[in-house]
């Protein structure tokens, strides 16, 4: 009886909130080492309980979520048509770089939608570091990411070459509106840059024609203009980034906002062809350091 | 008086819940003895175990210094960052010693005395031998020391707290030491020394509690990687895309290829190949391989699936003719080792549809391997397929040539991408 009535006082304890007298009448008599015997049991118990609970709880909630196997269900496809025999697998880059071709373009394109860029024919260096980037973090793109994400050096150069070796026809030139002092200060732009912002001419680092230096630089016609300006948005904005220094980042942030529009819009008008081959001067002194043109020569 | 003592039992009562806790997460911690001094080999066999465990993945950010650490760790608590473990004094494990190594290993406590976060999958690694990760010290102090502080981890209260460590610890951690089973043969004690210590398979190839603890009673039966998404499946049991019943070379060509008949190697197991299982020895392979195949068991009857809607299916086969036949065929039969057969490939057809929607999301290539250096791959089709013609072009193949998997939902492709 005696047992019961400590037991209640130091559970009422537990509960914290009882009348003054129960609580006197239950402690009468009673040895305060008693008390704290019991209550260490008593926590005891409670603190087993509370674990044995989230064991439970844990093999309830972990049981397999998977289902049984199903039975085969015959698929009802009759009304297609199957316009492919067996499939044939070519022991070739070709074959290899289908992921790719699915929005750069294939055989006879080079670029399928409005926004990918064209990357047939470009420097090989350029591609290489392009694909570097994508697997060592400084481009962010996840489907390129992913695709380059396992890759070797090695394997990245291969496909580098394939590309840049591909002589693809170019797609119409877009059709921009251009006013004759937009396309003046583009011409401006292009053959002498903006002394006052520091700017050189596009065609310093890109070469004449504009169809890029071997083996880093890219040339810089038939990419769509919505893609150029998402580049240069990335570039002022530190999301897109190359090998330190970073000397395109540095000159998108120098030209002024209503230059680089006009630049695209220009680009993007121009009719280009596969004849323009980018200019190979490795040693060729450019007017800002860059890191990309620097590994790649090295 | 009478309202002290009662304050003094729940003091005590607490302070003994506290002590257990403690008491709990300092068990087994005296350095341990060993017998022999460390040899010049241990370097060259401490890279072949950090290898095997894998110690690069984590502890390398993308692009940065190799093991010099700050790679993100996504959880369902918060973002952990991995930890330099070059030998530089000032921010890596320089002014560590063999012993701080072992108790970080055996016990999850850092040089400090901070408890570390089970991301460092000490569960496993508890179970490495002393000699192996004596050899795994040697070899980190071997690398070149790389300055880079480490970042503070971003977790949310009250997993912040060293308190609630201890006490996910006391729950969910026992350190241990592998016990091989008499039983067994060495191949399948080494086999599961890889799988269950230094490999740490089953940090994905388990399922999770709440508390984010790896739970024993299904060890090893497969889960979804939490923040991932990607279903690693079980790897001692035979159903669905379970691999205890695959042929030794299968797995053995899986492990150091990237590429097997059975399965690619893709998305996170993709870069377990790249970094850590191509550069097994071929025994240590085939032990994983024995000590897998242990666990083969018969396939379980099959229940019957709800009819996938017609139209859908209809509406998959045109897109799958339009997308995916030129590779995989019109019947699914594919070819290999590039386009893996759709057609009773239970990978396709899994319980949970989460690997098949990301490979038709994202695409990816096999990891480029000394086996397989140039790989095929899948495009992705993110931007060139609605998540309703994936769903349809799924639920088409999951039924066709002899699969019979669930159909997948517009709702599933959004969910798992």
């Amino acid at each position: 009886m005696r047992f019961l009535r400590i037991l209640r006082a130091v559970l009422w304890s537990f509960f914290g909130v009882r009348r003054r007298v129960d609580a006197a009448r239950d402690l009468e008599g009673v040895q305060p080492h008693t008390i704290v015997a019991v209550g260490v049991v008593v926590a005891a118990v409670v603190l087993t309980g509370i674990v044995g609970l989230v064991r439970l709880i844990i093999g309830t909630e972990s049981a397999p979520e998977r289902m049984q196997s199903p039975v085969s269900v015959p698929a009802p496809i009759g009304a297609v048509a199957k316009k492919h025999g067996p499939v044939v697998l070519r022991d070739t880059m070709e074959e290899r770089v289908r992921p790719c071709t699915v929005c750069h373009g294939n055989n006879t394109e080079a670029t399928a939608d409005g926004f990918s860029p064209r990357i047939a024919g470009k420097p090989a260096g350029y591609l290489f570091n392009q694909l570097v980037s994508f697997r060592d973090g400084r481009r962010t793109y996840a489907p390129m990411v992913y695709l380059v994400q396992y890759m070797t050096d090695d394997y990245l150069r291969d496909i580098a070459a394939h590309f840049s070796e591909l002589e693809l026809p170019y797609p119409a030139p877009e059709s921009t509106s251009m006013t004759p002092q937009a396309v003046a200060r583009a011409h401006e732009l292009i053959e002498h840059g903006d002394a006052a912002r520091n700017v050189p001419a596009c065609s310093e680092c890109h070469g004449a024609n504009l169809a890029g230096i071997a083996p880093a630089i890219p040339g810089l016609l038939g990419l769509p203009r919505h893609y150029m300006n998402a580049q240069f948005g990335a570039w002022r904005a530190g999301k897109l980034r190359a090998i330190e220094p970073d000397c395109m980042a540095e000159v998108a942030r120098r030209l002024a906002s209503d230059d680089i529009a006009v630049l695209t819009a220009w680009l993007a008008s121009r009719p280009a062809s596969t004849e323009q081959k980018p200019l190979h001067e490795p040693n060729r002194k450019l007017p800002l350091e860059c890191g990309s043109v620097a590994t790649t020569v090295k | 008086m009478r309202v002290g003592s009662l304050l003094a039992g729940v003091a005590v009562a607490l302070a003994a819940a506290v002590g257990t806790v403690y008491v709990v997460n300092v068990r087994d911690e005296t350095p341990p003895s060993r017998s022999i001094a460390p040899v010049g080999r241990d370097i060259e066999r401490g890279s072949y175990l950090a290898t095997a465990g894998d110690c690069i993945a984590c502890h390398t950010a993308i692009g940065g210094a190799a093991f010099a650490g700050g790679r993100p760790i996504q959880t369902p608590f918060g973002t952990v960052y991995s930890t330099n473990i070059t030998p530089d004094a000032a921010t890596g494990l320089g002014n560590w010693s063999r012993d701080d190594f072992w108790r970080a290993l055996h016990n999850g406590r850092s040089r400090d005395g901070r408890l570390l976060y089970p991301a460092f999958p000490y569960p496993n690694f508890t179970h490495v031998t002393v000699d192996d990760a004596d050899a795994i010290f040697a070899y980190l102090r071997s690398l070149p020391p790389v300055t880079r502080v480490n970042a503070p981890h971003e977790l949310r209260f009250p997993y912040n707290t060293q308190a609630a460590l201890a006490v996910w610890r006391a729950l969910f951690f026992r350190p241990g030491v592998f016990e091989p089973d008499q039983n067994k043969n060495a191949a399948w004690n080494r086999g599961a020394y890889l799988v269950r210590g230094l490999g740490h398979c089953d940090a994905c190839h388990a399922s999770r509690n709440i508390f984010g603890a790896v739970s024993h009673n299904l060890d090893l039966g497969g889960g979804l990687i939490p923040m991932q998404n990607w279903y690693a499946p079980p790897l001692v049991s035979s159903t669905g895309a379970g691999v205890a019943s695959w042929e030794e070379a299968h797995v053995e060509a899986l492990l150091r290829t990237g590429n097997s008949p059975r399965a690619a190697a893709m998305g996170p197991m993709a870069e377990v190949v790249f970094r850590s299982t191509q550069y097994l020895s071929a025994d240590d392979v085939r032990a994983i391989a024995a000590y897998l195949r242990s666990f083969a068991q018969s396939p379980v009857e099959p229940t019957p699936l709800p009819k996938p809607d017609a139209d859908v299916v209809a509406r998959g086969a045109l897109v799958y003719e339009d997308r995916c036949a030129e590779c995989h065929g019109s019947n699914g039969e594919g070819v290999l080792p590039a386009y893996p057969p759709l057609a009773r490939n239970p990978s396709v057809t899994e319980a949970l549809p989460a690997n098949a929607i990301k490979a038709v999301l994202n695409g990816g290539y096999a990891p480029a391997t000394a086996a397989n250096p140039r790989p095929y791959g899948m495009p992705p089709f993110v931007k060139r397929l609605t998540a309703d013609e994936i769903a349809a072009v799924l639920t088409y193949v999951r039924a066709s040539w002899g699969n019979s998997g669930a159909p997948v939902s517009t709702f599933d492709v959004e969910r798992y991408q």
